[in-house]
């Protein structure tokens, strides 16, 4: 059914799950589509709602699926794609290097994620469509700055040219690994977590597919 | 940790999703309740069976109608079919072996579910719901399944299996039909039934000065004749009047406001026309979302990729977005535009072959001072011309101007059934993905306990299937089919009929989906695989829709 099939061919060890906003228009669906299955669609669909793809890949030999949640871009939606918010460990604010507006947006954007995500989110500010260079609204210093400031990770990529997509999914992840082995050893050591202690990201170790790690995948 | 992964879970809103939902019954017990005996779901299986004509389509070669308005009892016994000639292209049956009707008693009256509630603070906002249209509505349920008798034997199939054995009689006859004759009987017997289709449909649009929209509405459940479905759809919408007299006036006066609108918004709609805007204001946000998704819209069918079409499509949304500020432009309303659009225009150059047939016409389209229309009319291909060759720049300014007013206008009336899918938060949305998981414990209460220990939330999937009415996941020309029947169910088939579609929808990819585990099962719902569909499938769909929708309806403690 799904072509990626050694994706899913090995279990895993960790579960990352992972939310994809940013304004409409600057190309969430296709930086999905590219990371997961390397695909790019010119002619794609507005996305309604919400929309789910996987990936497994290695970090630090382990094996880590991240559960990609796209959401839809418009500012309607934005009641029922916040509720996919909570639980996420990653999040990718996406822009599009050609338009300012969706750059002026990324404020409001990580302001939804401290309303509605979790405090140790670790979020990664993407400027998308970089083989628009020449049509360039957003200089890359002034992204990068920001991101800086407001302790983001930053990348341009584009998905059009397939440059930079998996780094920045890679970038991503890793550090999601690392915060959360952090955390979890900080935990460790503090053992029991009093009320001092902050939110804790939820570390899900190979969960319901445990049990099917036997089946085939494919249908 | 490590009992309930949680990653894989999605928190839903609060207000929407505590669902304390009783397990749905096995539906055979819940037939007892609704007092249906085995004899009376013998009826109702054959209904569906019959409709469809899924057998041998030998069966179709009965053009005997019983389809005289009083239902002709539930009893058929098949008439012989003489071989019928075909009598010109006109000639014809339709879906008309003897109707098997529904025995009156076995389900008491529509329920409608009662729209929500929502307290509009806009001024502005025009929509309102038209819950006064729900009680005519009550009648017409009863005639729709105008079954084929020969279909009884599969009546002893029990309700809960309908489905998979359905299927299994998509096939053509298994009885050899190596002998061409008979082939040629066949396709006869198509073209007649759908000439004695046409006919019908003219008779009630032309026979008097007030079309009967009663007769028009029964009629169309189970399809409505290319050619004749612009005007109809007119009428079922409430759009067109009935009364022939007021036709050509009302719809001079709506286009005419349409026109005036856009005019008086002063842009010029071009591609780039964010231009006309002040920055940042909320129009040229509005305008520039018009535009990324028309660009986006059906990108796949050449018609919506002209520039033409794809300004007239900007027109529409924008100017239906100013005039229903409380939910705006909401992405998805462009999908629900393409089907009057393609709709509309292929009307046009249907007038345009067809002069003779003026009393079938949308009133108002053609014009002798049109001077490109006469271009097209003296048009060598002019005959050839349909709407995946034209190229609409052949058309002039004042028929894009109509197709535009026209289709505004129904689009309007659609969405005014279903105004709150759009306002704020979406609750009309959230709803219907409510009762889609309660009918759907009811009807396959083993499909809900498999996603429920797979995590699956019915907001993840199904929040696409109310949005865009199903638009995603099949193609226009099957959606318009679909349309037919919503607008005979109107005002409510965009809304609560639809979540039985819906329900029948996911029903047939049931068995599927038990075998696979979260991410499969939400890729397969994101994508399920109907690129082969055809109308069978969809009057199937319907079928059991409705089938759904009479044993449910009455029983409202599904909705809870």
């Amino acid at each position: 059914m799904v072509d990626n099939t050694d994706d899913y061919s090995y279990d895993y060890e960790y579960l990352y799950k992972i939310v994809l906003i940013g304004d409409s228009g600057v190309g969430k669906s296709n930086l999905l589509s590219r990371f997961t299955r390397d695909e790019f669609n010119l002619e794609s669909r507005s996305t309604i709602g919400v929309e789910f793809a996987t990936r497994t890949l290695e970090i630090d030999g382990k094996r880590v699926k991240a559960q990609i949640w796209d959401t839809a871009g418009q500012e309607r939606y934005r009641a029922i794609t916040s509720a996919y918010y909570r639980g996420a460990v990653g999040a990718l604010i996406v822009y599009d290097i050609s338009k300012t507006e969706s750059y002026e947006s990324v404020s409001r954007w990580l302001k939804e994620l401290k309303e509605h995500a979790d405090a140790n989110i670790v979020i990664e500010l993407v400027g998308n469509k970089s083989d628009l260079d020449h049509l360039r609204a957003v200089p890359t210093d002034e992204a990068k700055n920001f991101a800086n400031e407001n302790s983001l990770l930053f990348t341009e990529a584009s998905a059009l040219n397939a440059n930079n997509v998996d780094l920045s999914f890679h970038q991503l992840l890793k550090n999601i690994y690392e915060m959360i082995s952090k955390h979890q050893l900080d935990n460790d050591e503090s053992s029991n977590q009093g009320p001092s202690s902050g939110p804790t990201i939820s570390l899900t170790p190979a969960p319901q597919e445990k049990k099917g790690k036997n089946n085939s995948n494919c249908c | 940790m490590g009992k309930k992964p949680e990653m894989s879970q999605v928190y839903p809103n609060e207000f929407v999703f505590s669902e304390k939902g009783g397990k749905g019954k096995n539906i055979s017990t819940f037939l007892k309740n609704l007092s249906l005996t085995h004899k009376d779901y013998k009826e109702v299986n054959s209904n569906i069976y019959g409709s469809l004509s899924y057998k041998s389509s030998l069966d179709r070669s009965d053009s005997q109608s019983s389809q005289s308005n009083g239902g002709s009892g539930s009893h058929n016994s098949r008439p012989k079919s003489p071989k019928r000639s075909i009598s010109g292209p006109n000639s014809f049956l339709s879906g008309i072996a003897p109707i098997t009707s529904h025995k009156d008693g076995s389900v008491s009256p529509k329920k409608r579910i009662a729209s929500l509630k929502y307290t509009d603070l806009d001024d502005d906002w025009d929509a309102d719901l038209n819950t006064n249209k729900l009680n005519e509505e009550k009648d017409q349920s009863k005639e729709k399944f105008k079954g084929h008798g020969n279909t009884m034997k599969n009546s002893s199939i029990i309700v809960d299996s309908f489905f998979p054995d359905l299927s299994l009689s998509l096939d053509s006859p298994k009885q050899s039909i190596e002998d061409e004759d008979f082939k040629a009987t066949i396709e006869q017997n198509k073209i007649n039934q759908l000439n004695v289709k046409f006919d019908k449909f003219k008779a009630i649009l032309t026979n008097d000065s007030t079309i009967n929209i009663q007769e028009l509405r029964k009629l169309s459940w189970n399809g409505i004749p290319t050619n004749l479905r612009p005007v109809s759809w007119q009428i079922l919408l409430g759009y067109l009047p009935t009364n022939k007299s007021r036709q050509l006036s009302t719809l001079k006066t709506k286009r005419q406001e349409f026109i005036d609108g856009i005019n008086a918004t002063s842009i010029d709609f071009d591609e780039d026309g964010t231009s006309n805007f002040k920055d940042n204001s909320k129009e040229k946000q509005l305008y520039h979302q018009i535009k990324i998704d028309v660009k986006r819209t059906n990108p796949t069918i050449k018609l919506f990729a002209s520039p033409q079409v794809q300004k007239s499509l900007r027109k529409i949304l924008y100017f239906w977005a100013i005039r229903h500020p409380t939910s705006g432009y909401v992405q998805g309303i462009n999908d629900l535009v393409t089907p009057f659009y393609k709709i509309f225009l292929g009307h046009y150059l249907w007038q345009l072959q067809n002069k003779d047939q003026t009393q079938l016409f949308i009133p108002g389209l053609m014009d002798d001072g049109d001077s490109m229309e006469q271009e097209l009319l003296n048009a060598n291909d002019l005959i050839n011309l349909n709407i995946d060759n034209i190229d609409p720049s052949r058309l002039s300014e004042r028929v894009h101007q109509i197709i535009e007013a026209d289709s505004y206008w129904c689009l309007s009336k659609l969405l005014d059934t279903i105004t709150d899918n759009y306002i704020h938060e979406q609750p009309g949305i959230l709803k219907q993905v409510q009762d889609l998981k309660n009918l759907i414990s009811k009807i396959d209460i083993d499909l809900i306990n498999h996603f429920n220990s797979e995590s699956i939330e019915f907001i993840q999937f199904s929040f696409r299937w109310m949005n865009c009415l199903l638009m995603r996941e099949l193609s226009i020309d099957l959606i318009i089919r679909m349309w037919d029947t919503y607008l005979s169910e109107n005002p409510l088939g965009f809304s609560s009929f639809h979540i039985y579609v819906c329900a029948a929808f996911l029903v047939r990819f049931s068995p599927q989906l038990k075998t696979m585990e979260f991410q499969d099962i939400l890729i397969f719902l994101q994508n399920p695989p109907t690129e082969f569909w055809t109308e069978k499938d969809i009057e199937l769909m319907l079928s059991e829709a409705f089938i759904w929708s009479s044993l449910y309806k009455n029983a409202s403690a599904h909705l809870r």
